[in-house]
C-alpha cells in the first residue's frame, strides 16, 4: 500500500494505517532523538510528540516532499524544542559518563577520549552540532539535512566541516597531555 | 577552520575525522526503541481511547447530503405550507340529491349547520353501528364532497393545472408530506372538540387535493393510484369528525391506517416523489 494511500487512510481516522506508518519511520526518529539528546526518555517523547504533531497535521501535507523527510523535519524541531526548554545539561552530562562506560568498557584511554568527545559535542552551538550528528552519526544526506533544518545544503555542509574542526581540535589537544 | 588545520594533511583530518564518528557512535549507540509503548501513547493521543480493530470507513455518502437537504426543504415546506395555509376557508360538504345514498347524506349533514347537528348525531350513530365503509363506498361519498365556495374552485383548478403540467412531482410531494403530518396529527380520545374541527378542515382540503391527483397524470401510476384511493379513505373518515364524533370514529380511522399500511406507504411514496422533483 502506498504512503499516500496509508495517509489518506490516516486521515479517514484509521489507526491501521497510522500504525503502518509509524513502523515505517518510527525506529529512525528515535534513534535520531537519542542521538541528539542523549536521554532514553526524552528520545522517547520526543519520538510520541513527532508522530502525534505529524498526524493531527497530516491534513496540511502536501506530498510534495516524502512522508520520510517532512517527519524528520517535525523530529528535529520537536527534539530541538525539548532540548531548549528542559535544559537537561547535567542529567546529560551523567548519562554521558554511563553511556562512556558501557561503549568505552574498562578501557580508560577510549573512555577519556569518549568523555572529552562528548563533552565537545555538548559544547557546540546548536546550530553545529545538530548537522554534525544527523550527517556523521545517523547518515542524513545533507539535502534533508538542509530540507530539515530550512537552511541551504551548502550551509550545511560547512557547518558540519566547522563541527568537526572543532572535535578535532579537541583530539589534538587530548593526544598532546 | 583554526590554525592548526593548516598544519594537517587532508587524510590526516579524515583519519580523525573517522575516529571522532566512531566514538561518538559507540558512546551514543541508541537503544532498542520501544516501539509497541511508544505507539500506545501515540494512539490514545491521535486517534482517542476507543480501539477498534477493524475500522469502519465512516464517510459519508454521497447520496446523503443531497437527500438530506431534499429532506430538510420538505420539513420547511411541509411546515410553511401548514402555517401558512389558509384557515378561514371552511370546505362546505353537500350531497348532491340526485345520486346521494344515505352514508352521503351522514357525512353532509354532519357537515352541515350547527341546526342540523342532532340528526347528524342519530345519522351517525347508525353509520358507527355499521362496520367500517367500504373503499367503493367512500369513493362514492367523496365523489359528492364538493368545494361550493368561487374561491375554493379556483385554487381547485389551479392545483389541478399545476400537476398536470409539472406532471405533479413536487406538488405530490407536498401534498403527501401535509397528509403524513395531518395523519401523525390525528387527535387522540380524549383531545378538545377544537382540535377535531381542525383536523377535520384540514382533512377535506386534502380530500379535494386527493381527488385532483387521482386525476391527474401524477396519479396514473398504479402503486400511487391505490395510495391514493386509500387516503381517499382515511380522509373522508378524518373529515367527518366535528367535535361530534362518538368513541368509535377514530378507531375505524386507525383501523384503515393499519388495515392498509397507508402511513409506510405514504412515507415510501414521499421519499419516490422527492427523489423525483
Amino acid at each position: 500500500m502506498s504512503e499516500a494511500h496509508l495517509i489518506a487512510r490516516v486521515l479517514e481516522g484509521d489507526r491501521l494505517a497510522g500504525r503502518e506508518l509509524y513502523d515505517a519511520h518510527a525506529s529512525r526518529v528515535y534513534r535520531l532523538a537519542y542521538r541528539m539528546t542523549c536521554d532514553e526518555n526524552m528520545a522517547r517523547e520526543c519520538t510520541q510528540d513527532t508522530f502525534v504533531r505529524a498526524f493531527s497535521r497530516l491534513n496540511g501535507f502536501r506530498q510534495e516532499a516524502a512522508f520520510g523527510t517532512w517527519i524528520h523535519r517535525i523530529a528535529v524541531s520537536v527534539v530541538l524544542q525539548a532540548l531548549r526548554s528542559q535544559r537537561r545539561q547535567s542529567a546529560r552530562f551523567v548519562d554521558m559518563e554511563e553511556a562512556r562506560e558501557v561503549a568505552a568498557g574498562d578501557d580508560g584511554h577510549d573512555a577519556e577520549l569518549a568523555s572529552r568527545l562528548e563533552r565537545a559535542v555538548d559544547e557546540l552551538p546548536e546550530m553545529y552540532r545538530t548537522p554534525l550528528i544527523m550527517h556523521d552519526l545517523e547518515g542524513y544526506t545533507h539535502a534533508a539535512i538542509a530540507d530539515a533544518l530550512s537552511i541551504a545544503e551548502g550551509t550545511s555542509k560547512t557547518r558540519v566541516a566547522h563541527a568537526r574542526a572543532k572535535l578535532r581540535d579537541t583530539l589534538t589537544a587530548l593526544r598532546d597531555q | 577552520m583554526t590554525s592548526r588545520d593548516g598544519e594537517r594533511t587532508a587524510m590526516e583530518e579524515e583519519r580523525m575525522n573517522e575516529t571522532i564518528r566512531q566514538t561518538l557512535a559507540a558512546s551514543r549507540r541508541p537503544p532498542e526503541p520501544p516501539l509497541d509503548a511508544m505507539w500506545l501513547q501515540i494512539e490514545e493521543r491521535v486517534f482517542g481511547n476507543a480501539k477498534p480493530r477493524f475500522v469502519l470507513h465512516t464517510r459519508t455518502p454521497r447520496w446523503f447530503i443531497p437527500t438530506l437537504a431534499a429532506a430538510a426543504a420538505l420539513v420547511c415546506g411541509v411546515g410553511l405550507g401548514w402555517y401558512a395555509a389558509p384557515r378561514t376557508v371552511v370546505t362546505q360538504v353537500v350531497a348532491s340529491p340526485a345520486a346521494a345514498t344515505p352514508a352521503t347524506q351522514q357525512i353532509a349533514s354532519a357537515d352541515a349547520t350547527p341546526s342540523n347537528t342532532e340528526n347528524s348525531n342519530t345519522e351517525n350513530s347508525k353509520s358507527v353501528a355499521s362496520p367500517m365503509p367500504s373503499r367503493a363506498t367512500a369513493r362514492i361519498q367523496n365523489a359528492h364532497l364538493v368545494a361550493t365556495s368561487d374561491s375554493r374552485d379556483l385554487a381547485a383548478a389551479r392545483l389541478a393545472s399545476q400537476f398536470n403540467d409539472a406532471g405533479g412531482g413536487s406538488e405530490m410531494s407536498r401534498y403527501l408530506a401535509q397528509t403524513t403530518v395531518l395523519l401523525a396529527s390525528l387527535p387522540s380520545d380524549r383531545a378538545a372538540a377544537e382540535s377535531d374541527t381542525a383536523v377535520a378542515t384540514r382533512a377535506g382540503e386534502l380530500l379535494t387535493q386527493t381527488h385532483l391527483l387521482l386525476d391527474s397524470k401524477a396519479g396514473s401510476d398504479p402503486t400511487l393510484h391505490r395510495l391514493l384511493e386509500d387516503l381517499e379513505l382515511v380522509l373522508a373518515q378524518v373529515a367527518r369528525l366535528r367535535g361530534q364524533r362518538n368513541g368509535t370514529d377514530l378507531q375505524l380511522i386507525h383501523q384503515t391506517l393499519t388495515a392498509h399500511d397507508v402511513l409506510p406507504r405514504v412515507h415510501d411514496a414521499t421519499i419516490e416523489a422527492s427523489t423525483t422533483d
